[in-house]
């Protein structure tokens, strides 16, 4: 099994030697690894029919309790056969349709790594795994789209893209925290049985939600799908597999998998269906306005997605059949389409609808598949597509809230889609032949195969359903809803209310793609989706991010110091007080007891002095009144028998005096620049900080915490130090290392003063020398 | 009085790399310019030698020596492997540029090679003092190392502001430290965590501001907001090989300390500095991934994705738990490895009169050297946090530790932000991969470089498809 996920990254690390070298049959080569895959899966038909689950483990980060497991129950195995049987078709196509471009060796290294990421997501059971493989196939198609990347839409496109899906994925894996942590295990199996824990517990709505977050992005439901039809500039077979067969189906994969463990709850059945039907009728408006063949897909595939997820909200037995037989018609079908759009791209150099017209009569077979799979795609009679549509019908009737709402917006989109498979199976092929760049002819037979085997498997599953049915299609149902269900897929269910809408939309769809020209002019009349879209949502967004980004760059980095250090001491006094306030701390009570009046009288005068220094508008007297109150000081050290400390003190607030009267003696005095708002920011901060700290000092005052370390001087200098004058033995006896150090250093730094000097006086004697000449 | 001699084995690793250092002091003043690549070569000999050292020296159980003040153990000599390795990685990545610039000088090297001492002092600290001295031995060689390319007015101006804002941060650090020295009456950390310990659930005045003093020390070293404002200054003032080291290496040291005086020292008041760091976290993520996104100069936006990392490695270590602090170094070796990378890169794109620091010098790289633009891919994708690629690991570890103390909003809340964070350096990739490139050509690089950069970048892949190597050595470093 793990050689199954991981062949496709292997053979991706071997193709840029092995393309080259293969020339026109590369494709054709490749694409043997997924029809070996195909068969493999294939394979493990009975036993996945017969109801059992099959597990691979194996240990992969054991310091994280990762397993890499593999999975394989009924919705795997489909995902894993559609993966691996469309891979193979579009690998061999992309051979023939690529043929000859410069990096076609690139192109099947991304292709087949795509493939192997989209298999390892389907199959993991581990969420990390899944996780892992999930962004897996966001950076892979980013490439792929990156691939033809001359186009310019591809370039807005692309950031779009894997923007909206990566950051989809980061709310997805904080999801899958959660939801591990609340059931109890890292594995889909442990998920899966606990999911009555998951729902009771607490931040169920959360994991929902995040969840949610993810499977929307990247199945590019509404609000988020715009990023999928814009991504279709990518080569039509990329396209073809990743955006319609595959990885867009990945959130509703996702969907799926987790309904047994968090569906069913109101939250979970009100978001999906809403969503999924305001999905459904969005993708369908919107792919009428379009005129580009790629895009209309596009925008049907976005319907179809819309479709799946209604399906995985509505939940119960009925709505799990509909999920996996749509699922699986789909792909069919549309995979065909795109592979079409892509031959008559190719073929004639079309790429607009409205300017096609008559290929029918050059390109007879292409013309027959378009046909086939767009009968499929509108849900006409025998094709597969009709039995997905009637059970679609059947699951909406069946639900018991906002029903009106979420079958209005069906039918109607559903109308839309019955226009868009006319005008696409139909428009292009029938009339009179128009001129086109290159001259219409049948395509070759690679490029033909793949939509022409797709269009007809939709044709057989639709005759004999019970085919699907009894190896997959029951096996898949079981797995979304969770215990086993007993479909009973048929053409034919007599004369009911599903036929009768089925028969409505059909006829209104008809008559819609008549009059297509008309009503695509009038919706595109319709300027307000543009300025109300999602897409103007994200772009405003991004702009509003980018301005807010200015503006707190700004705010916050001027470039000027001063700055810096304000924003430094306010977090500071603001964290101080953070921190006591949240400990309720008390100011301690302070006593005036024991204060003697000379001590009030320094204590004034420092005050004094620090007043006038704020306050002063000379300069000179600033400086003066710091140096007041730095005497106020030492006089403290003074009295509180500190006398060296207090010399120390003085001589220091002299040379500071005179160093700053001597700079500042010439300048003016000041001119009032600061605006009073200013002053006022200041003065609060500088009041915090003293405040903050005179608190300190109280609180240091009203407790001793550890014993004086006087006594330890005291007892000591003589016995150990052999002196009477106890600094004299505390610099020279007991800190004598730090005295040494502090003499090293000093010596130092006079012989690095030395250096300067005498290299300072060479430099002028040998400019001296130069002038002269 | 006697005076014991230290146990001097575990310090062994320090004491070749102060001796080589100071050898190549010496040796470079007698080397001619063209002879310069043998103070290149000797500095990388040191570093090799300081790593077998490390590990010949090693012993499973921790070593205290020099009176308390030193300790080696399995977070020790962990981390000091890291440094060799980075640091080594630096200098390597460093030549080229500084050969083309006339920057290519033995100071470089000796105040590299200090620097690295000083990290290996700081992650070795046992007590405030050899902390203190580790912390600004390094601080005071990158001071110098900022203002090297004495011609640029910008990286002056960067010096200066960073030695200020850092002599601030220090004296707060070191102001701090004498609190807890005033009320445990030791220096020792040990001594000062049973005094805690003891003490614990008794609130003092004094304590909360050494508490806050010492927390705002190590977050300006650090460079979380509010106290970031020096980083991306610098980060840009600097020459790009002094950005290299400053951004890589020394976050490991960062996180030394940030063990030793908060986890180790402070722990018995973790409920008081968790609400801090929350609080630092938190400003963190928003404004380092909002401004990054404004900026267009890849050294200032990288500059900001650190302070944004620097929020997750603070999530790591509020977590107060083994599992936060395995996370947490996982974290900072990971973030080291991918800024040396990123980094690494400006410098193997500039070439002499031209800077690559623009984001616009990364357009159309693809066309211009698939390969190159590959290494960068993986290398951003790991900034992000996507899978397969390591980053991805890291912030899984450091979420899901969060999770488990139940703070689940911060988590969701750092979620978002990468998210925000996501878009600029999904930016990059976009440049890359879809611009049209300007027609100025790649300079031609030496194989030896092209190499590291490769490793460099696929070890973002490697190391993200098989985490459980660096997982068991993190777990192991922080130990049970």
């Amino acid at each position: 099994m793990l050689l199954a996920v991981l062949s496709g990254f292997l053979l991706a690390a071997v193709a840029p030697w092995l393309v080259p070298r293969l020339g026109a049959h590369a494709g054709r080569v490749l694409a043997l690894l997924p029809v070996g895959l195909f068969l493999w899966f294939a394979s493990l038909l009975p036993a996945v029919g017969g109801g059992e689950t099959l597990l691979w483990e194996y240990a992969w980060v054991p310091g994280l309790d990762v397993q890499l497991g593999f999975l394989v129950d009924g919705l795997s195995l489909l995902f894993a056969l559609l993966i691996s049987g469309i891979g193979a078709l579009v690998t061999l196509y992309a051979g023939s349709y690529l043929a000859g471009h410069r990096d076609l060796a690139r192109f099947f290294v991304w292709l087949l790594a795509f493939m192997a990421s989209m298999l390892g997501l389907v199959l993991s059971d581990g969420l990390i795994a899944l996780f892992v493989f999930w962004e897996l196939t966001s950076i892979t198609s980013f490439l792929l789209i990156g691939f033809a990347h001359e186009d310019k839409t591809a370039r807005q496109a692309a950031l779009q893209g894997l923007f909206v899906t990566v950051g989809g994925g980061l709310a997805l894996l904080a999801g899958f925290v959660l939801l591990a942590l609340a059931a109890g295990g890292w594995s889909l199996s442990a998920v899966l049985d606990a999911g009555d824990a998951v729902r009771e517990h607490a931040h169920y709505a959360v994991i929902a939600w995040l969840i949610f977050l993810g499977a929307f992005t990247k199945s590019a439901q509404v609000p988020f799908h715009f990023w999928l039809p814009n991504a279709m500039a990518a080569p039509t077979p990329v396209s073809a597999y990743l955006h319609s067969a595959t990885m867009v189906k990945a959130g509703v994969y996702l969907l799926a998998r987790f309904q047994p463990a968090l569906g069913g709850t109101d939250l979970w059945v009100f978001t999906l269906t809403l969503v999924g039907a305001a999905t459904l009728f969005t993708g369908a408006l919107l792919a009428l306005r379009s005129s580009g063949m790629k895009r209309m897909l596009a925008y049907s595939t976005v319907m179809a997605l819309g479709t799946l997820t209604l399906l995985a909200g509505i939940g119960g037995e009925t709505a799990a059949i509909a999920f996996v037989a749509f699922l699986l018609a789909h792909s069919l079908y549309k995979g065909a389409l795109f592979l079409i759009a892509g031959v008559i791209d190719h073929e004639t150099g079309c790429r607009e609808v409205p300017e096609m017209g008559g290929f029918g009569r050059a390109m007879p077979v292409s013309f027959a598949v378009a046909v086939l799979a767009a009968l499929s795609a509108a849900g006409v009679m025998p094709l597969f597509g009709f039995i997905a549509k009637e059970l679609l019908f059947e699951s909406a009737l069946g639900l018991a809230a906002w029903q009106p709402v979420v079958l209005t917006l069906t039918l109607a989109g559903l109308v839309g889609g019955v226009a868009v498979a006319a005008v696409v199976g139909l428009r292009p092929w029938i009339g009179r032949p128009v001129t086109t760049p290159r001259e219409p002819h049948e395509a070759p037979l690679d490029l033909l195969a793949g939509p022409a085997l797709l269009a007809l498997l939709g044709l057989l599953f639709g005759l004999l359903p019970g085919l699907a049915e009894r190896g997959l299609l029951a096996a898949a149902a079981g797995a979304v809803h969770g215990q086993a269900v007993t479909p009973n897929l048929a053409l034919w269910h007599g004369l009911n209310l599903p036929l009768a809408m089925s028969a409505l939309t059909l006829v209104a769809g008809l008559l819609v793609a008549w009059r297509w020209d008309g009503i695509r002019k009038m919706l595109v009349g319709l300027g307000f989706v543009e300025r109300f879209g999602a897409e103007r949502g994200y772009d405003a967004g991004m702009l509003g991010l980018v301005r807010v980004a200015a503006w707190q760059t700004r705010l916050l980095q001027n470039g000027h110091l001063r700055y810096y250090i304000l924003t430094t001491l306010s977090a500071t006094a603001l964290l101080l007080v953070y921190a006591l306030v949240t400990r309720h701390a008390v100011i301690p009570p302070w006593s005036s007891s024991g204060v003697r009046l000379y001590e009030v009288v320094i204590g004034a005068v420092v005050l004094m002095a620090a007043l006038v220094a704020v306050t002063t508008r000379s300069r000179l007297g600033a400086v003066a009144s710091l140096g007041a109150a730095g005497f106020g000081v030492a006089l403290i050290y003074v009295l509180f028998s500190a006398p060296d400390v207090g010399i120390t003190q003085v001589l220091i607030e002299t040379l500071t005096v005179l160093m700053l009267v001597l700079v500042l003696f010439r300048l003016p005095s000041f001119l009032g620049l600061t605006p009073g708002r200013i002053k006022l920011r200041d003065a609060s901060i500088s009041l915090t900080i003293g405040g903050l700290m005179s608190w300190l000092l109280l609180d240091a005052v009203a407790a001793h915490h550890q014993g004086s370390i006087s006594r330890y001087f005291v007892e000591n200098a003589v016995p150990a130090g052999h002196g009477q004058n106890i600094v004299n033995v505390i610099l020279v006896d007991f800190r004598a290392l730090d005295t040494l150090g502090e003499i090293v250093v000093l010596g130092l730094a006079a012989i690095g003063v030395y250096a300067m000097i005498k290299l300072r006086a060479e430099d002028r004697r040998r400019r001296g020398k130069e002038e002269p000449r | 009085m006697s005076f014991p001699i230290p146990d001097l084995v575990p310090a062994i690793p320090e004491m070749f790399v102060l001796a080589m250092a100071c050898t190549i002091l010496v040796v470079d003043l007698f080397l001619k310019d063209d002879r310069r690549d043998v103070t290149y070569g000797l500095t990388q000999f040191t570093l090799f030698g300081a790593l077998v050292l490390t590990w010949i020296v090693h012993v499973p159980e921790a070593r205290v020596t020099f009176s308390g003040s030193f300790i080696a153990d399995p977070l020790s000599d962990t981390l000091k492997s890291f440094i060799y390795v980075i640091a080594a990685g630096v200098f390597l990545y460093s030549r080229p540029y500084l050969k083309e610039r006339g920057l290519f000088k033995g100071e470089y090297y000796v105040l590299g090679l200090f620097a690295v001492l000083g990290m290996l002092v700081m992650v070795s600290a046992y007590s405030f003092v050899t902390l203190y001295l580790g912390l600004e031995l390094l601080s005071l060689c990158l001071y110098a190392l900022v203002a090297f390319d004495r011609d640029s007015g910008r990286a002056s101006e960067a010096a200066m502001k960073y030695f200020i804002l850092g002599a601030l941060a220090s004296g707060m650090l070191l102001y701090g430290m004498s609190f807890l020295y005033g009320l445990s009456g030791s220096l020792e950390i040990p001594v000062v965590a049973e005094y805690l310990i003891a003490n614990a659930g008794q609130f003092s005045v004094p304590l909360t501001f050494a508490l806050v003093f010492v927390v705002v020390g190590l977050a300006f070293k650090l460079g979380a907001v509010p106290f970031h404002m020096w980083v991306p200054d610098v980060y840009h003032g600097a020459p790009t090989p002094v950005t290299l080291l400053i951004g890589s290496a020394p976050k490991i040291a960062g996180f030394a300390i940030i063990m030793r005086l908060l986890a180790d020292g402070l722990g018995a008041m973790h409920a008081d500095w968790q609400g801090m760091l929350v609080l630092l976290a938190v400003l963190s993520l928003a404004v380092g991934n909002l401004i990054a996104i404004a900026q267009t100069n890849i050294k200032r936006m990288l500059a900001y994705s650190t302070i944004s990392h620097v929020g997750f490695l603070l999530l790591g270590i509020l977590a107060g738990t083994q599992e936060g602090y395995a996370a947490a170094l996982f974290y900072t070796v990971t973030y080291a490895i991918m800024a040396m990378g990123g980094f690494g890169m400006i410098i193997l794109l500039s070439r002499q009169g031209f800077e690559a620091e623009n984001l616009d010098d990364f357009k159309g790289l693809n066309e211009r050297n698939p390969w190159l633009a590959f290494m960068m891919l993986l290398l951003m994708f790991s900034m992000a946090g996507v899978p397969p690629t390591v980053g991805f690991y890291a912030k899984l570890m450091v979420l899901q530790a969060v999770v488990q103390i139940g703070m689940t909003w911060l988590a969701v809340y750092a979620v978002i932000f990468s998210i925000v964070g996501a878009f600029y350096y999904l930016r990059v990739v976009k440049l890359m991969y879809f611009d049209k490139p300007a027609d100025e050509p790649l300079p031609v690089r030496g194989l030896d470089v092209t190499v590291v950069m490769s490793v460099n970048g696929l070890l973002m892949v490697v190391l993200g498809i098989f985490p459980g190597i660096l997982m068991s050595i993190a777990a192991l470093a922080v130990g049970p």
